[in-house]
């Protein structure tokens, strides 16, 4: 029976297909009903993504460093005394990185310099006839020195944590990452963002009623060549004028940043305080 | 037509990325520091005053309020030795260079000065930034000779608003239990320990004082006997306006450790009536009790949030003693709820909340000793404030949450103490001369003497 029931339906399928050429859609009206199709989807695409731009913020590239906490008990260690075992600051360390980088320009520098010698040397000789070969390896040597730079640090600061005292149930560190996200922005932007940090924190002092309010403001400046500042605007007001005059306070006293990668003095920087 | 689509598309997805790259420095938290001050000599506006009772009252007034600044641990107070400025320079700031402050490194200056107003003594004070070159505040206060203290402790509230936010402290009041009669008594300080004075007479053992929202009443648990000669622990509450203690509750067994609403309607307290210690909600006006909780463990210790939307408690329902909170609304609904916000120590006890409810601190059992600790109430991260100094019990926070005030045995005998919420400053014993003295509780602020 069911044989039966099914042959007309088979027998139907090669007179559908003997109809398909009698009626071809021509070439072009095709291509162009894709095409349309297409702009419109990407036309909606482009718009949401445009008004998502405007209703959402992009998420900005923190340089925020990790935070670990352990709460496995009553804190062992006083609020007032927990500074004393932290990291001297993530200061100490971005200096190390600096250095770091410093030292592998310098490298750097020194490799291209003796390109321009006349050498007799045998080792600088062959060192020039494999440049010839890979003329992309002074860029390589830098990062590899970088990368081995940066993992003696990480490894001199894993030694350092174990030779902390761990409390109990406190923020003990501000972390040991380096920075934050650098997915975005280059090594020379990293490295400067790093100095202007450090040199605010140094600067950021409040007087003791202020820091017991939970205020925070941002700031977004704008350098000029030589890193003064050009222009600064509150994007966030804490509400405390005494705050917010704290807050242009420190940013005055740490400039200057020094010469600012093109990037900075295009898009300026927001500054959390404390954020 | 395409092209101009295309390249206003280009236009936006840039305008997208480029958002995307901003670059964001936190800066992180500030380092604390002390504010440097500088208080130079009152100035006699007025002839007279410089001689005699006039010239000791204005003297008192200007100490007291610097011993006011002094308490905040706001301040470093400069030596009058690193002053340029004449003494006789004027008060108002077209007398006197701001850069004759600059210059020493002053950030604030107090100018004051003394006139006589229609028989009255009239003292004027203006602070000034120096950075900024401005006059913060500028006030005069008018009162007689004998009201000196007045004088400066209003202008010192006055002077912690202007610059703080918060109003200043220096009405406020310290109740706490003293042993100096030999029995346990409440009794009463002035902000910083002085002025002591005993509140209640009983003979016996009074305990757990507390004060209520108006700073008019202070409910208290007694020791005592009912007529079948059964102890009891009953709850009394002592009225300033009527300087006399009412009887509130004497049910069966325990009646204590009340923490007054903020409406100051009702309070929750411990009671045992029932048999298990629960908390339940008193109503003094009707002496009515609604039950709040109801677990197998003994619950203690209510504190009701500053809104009184929310009680911190101690309970024992998890075996060890721990810190709950749970808001009222569902503790009337279901008796056995409450989040538990401690997971370590031996035995937390006195949960007490800060003014901006933010905070709660407690007293801690580790390895032996009781220690200050202060929970964050959305995160329940814990700081510790002591440590290696003894027993230190029954935290209260000062009404403008900058200091919290406790007991500690840490000298060898029960005293008084107060530090600051960051740790970094304990004051000495408020209590000297009491005998041994616990559970001390801040008044509510007041604007004028209580």
């Amino acid at each position: 029976m069911s044989k039966k029931n099914q042959t007309p339906n088979i027998s139907d399928w090669p007179h559908q297909a003997a109809d398909m050429p009698a009626e071809p859609a021509t070439p072009k009206e095709s291509l162009s009903g894709a095409f349309k199709r297409s702009l419109i989807a990407h036309i909606i695409f482009a718009i949401i993504a445009i008004l998502t731009n405007f209703t959402f913020f992009g998420k900005p590239v923190e340089y925020k460093p990790s935070i670990r906490v352990d709460l496995v008990a009553l804190p062992d260690i006083k609020k007032s005394d927990v500074d004393k075992y932290m990291p001297a600051d993530l200061s100490d360390l971005e200096k190390k990185l600096n250095q770091a980088e410093k030292g592998a320009k310098e490298n750097t520098t020194t490799l291209k310099k003796e390109k321009n010698k006349i050498v007799v040397d045998d080792d600088v000789m062959s060192m020039k006839k494999k440049d010839k070969k890979n003329p992309k390896n002074d860029a390589l040597k830098s990062a590899v020195d970088r990368i081995k730079a940066i993992e003696a640090i990480e490894n001199e600061v894993q030694k350092d944590k174990r030779n902390k005292v761990q409390a109990k149930g406190n923020i003990l560190s501000k972390g040991d990452s380096m920075t934050g996200d650098v997915s975005e922005t280059g090594s020379d932007t990293n490295a400067y963002v790093s100095r202007m940090q450090s040199k605010l924190r140094e600067n950021w002092n409040l007087p003791v009623w202020l820091t017991k309010q939970d205020l925070s403001a941002k700031v977004v400046i704008f350098l000029d060549r030589s890193g003064f500042i050009r222009h600064a605007v509150f994007s966030k007001n804490s509400g405390n004028p005494q705050f917010d005059d704290y807050v242009l306070k420190t940013i005055k006293m740490s400039q200057p940043f020094g010469n600012p990668p093109s990037e900075i003095q295009e898009t300026g920087i927001t500054l959390g305080f404390p954020l | 037509m395409l092209k101009k689509i295309t390249l206003v598309l280009l236009v936006f997805t840039f305008n997208f990325v480029a958002h995307a790259g901003e670059i964001y420095i936190p800066i992180g938290k500030a380092r604390v520091k002390k504010s440097v001050l500088a208080f130079p000599q009152t100035k006699y506006l007025s002839a007279g005053l410089d001689s005699g009772n006039s010239k000791g009252a204005v003297r008192d007034i200007r100490e007291t309020l610097l011993r006011d600044l002094n308490f905040m641990n706001l301040f470093t107070i400069q030596s009058e030795s690193a002053f340029i400025e004449k003494p006789d320079t004027g008060i108002s700031l077209d007398k006197f260079r701001i850069s004759d402050w600059t210059t020493i490194g002053t950030e604030f200056l107090l100018k004051s000065g003394v006139s006589i107003s229609e028989g009255n003594l009239a003292f004027e004070i203006r602070l000034y930034d120096v950075l900024g070159a401005k006059q913060i505040l500028g006030k005069r206060y008018v009162a007689t000779l004998s009201e000196g203290a007045l004088l400066a402790h209003t202008s010192a509230n006055d002077i912690i608003e202007a610059l703080t936010g918060h109003p200043g402290l220096f009405f406020t009041k310290i109740a706490m239990v003293c042993n100096k009669t030999r029995s346990k008594e409440i009794w009463i300080s002035d902000f910083d320990g002085s002025n002591a004075h005993q509140l209640t007479s009983h003979g016996t053992l009074a305990f757990a004082p507390a004060w209520s929202r108006d700073n008019k009443h202070i409910a208290y648990s007694l020791y005592s006997k009912n007529r079948k000669n059964v102890k009891n622990i009953d709850l009394y509450e002592y009225s300033f306006d009527k300087r006399q203690s009412k009887l509130l509750s004497n049910r069966v067994g325990i009646n204590s450790g009340a923490s007054y609403s903020p409406d100051g309607k009702t309070m929750a307290l411990t009671m045992s009536f029932l048999g298990n210690p629960d908390l339940f909600l008193l109503e003094p006006s009707s002496r009515e009790v609604t039950r709040l909780t109801k677990s197998w463990g003994v619950d203690v210790d209510p504190s009701f949030s500053p809104d009184g939307k929310t009680l911190a408690f101690v309970s024992t329902r998890s075996n060890q003693s721990m810190i709950y909170t749970a808001p009222l609304h569902s503790l009337l609904s279901n008796p056995g709820s409450g989040e538990r916000k401690t997971f370590a120590g031996k035995y937390n006890a006195s949960p007490t909340w800060s003014p901006d409810g933010k905070k709660i601190a407690f007293a801690g059992n580790v390895d032996g000793h009781f220690d200050i600790f202060l929970l964050d109430v959305q995160t329940n991260a814990i700081d510790r404030l002591t440590q290696n100094e003894g027993n230190n019990e029954d935290p209260y926070f000062s009404p403008d949450g900058s200091f919290v005030v406790f007991s500690s045995n840490r000298s060898g005998k029960k005293k008084i103490y107060m530090i600051s919420i960051d740790g970094s400053y304990t004051s000495h014993p408020i209590s000297d001369g009491l005998g041994e003295c616990e559970a001390p509780k801040w008044s509510w602020l007041s604007t004028q003497p209580m």
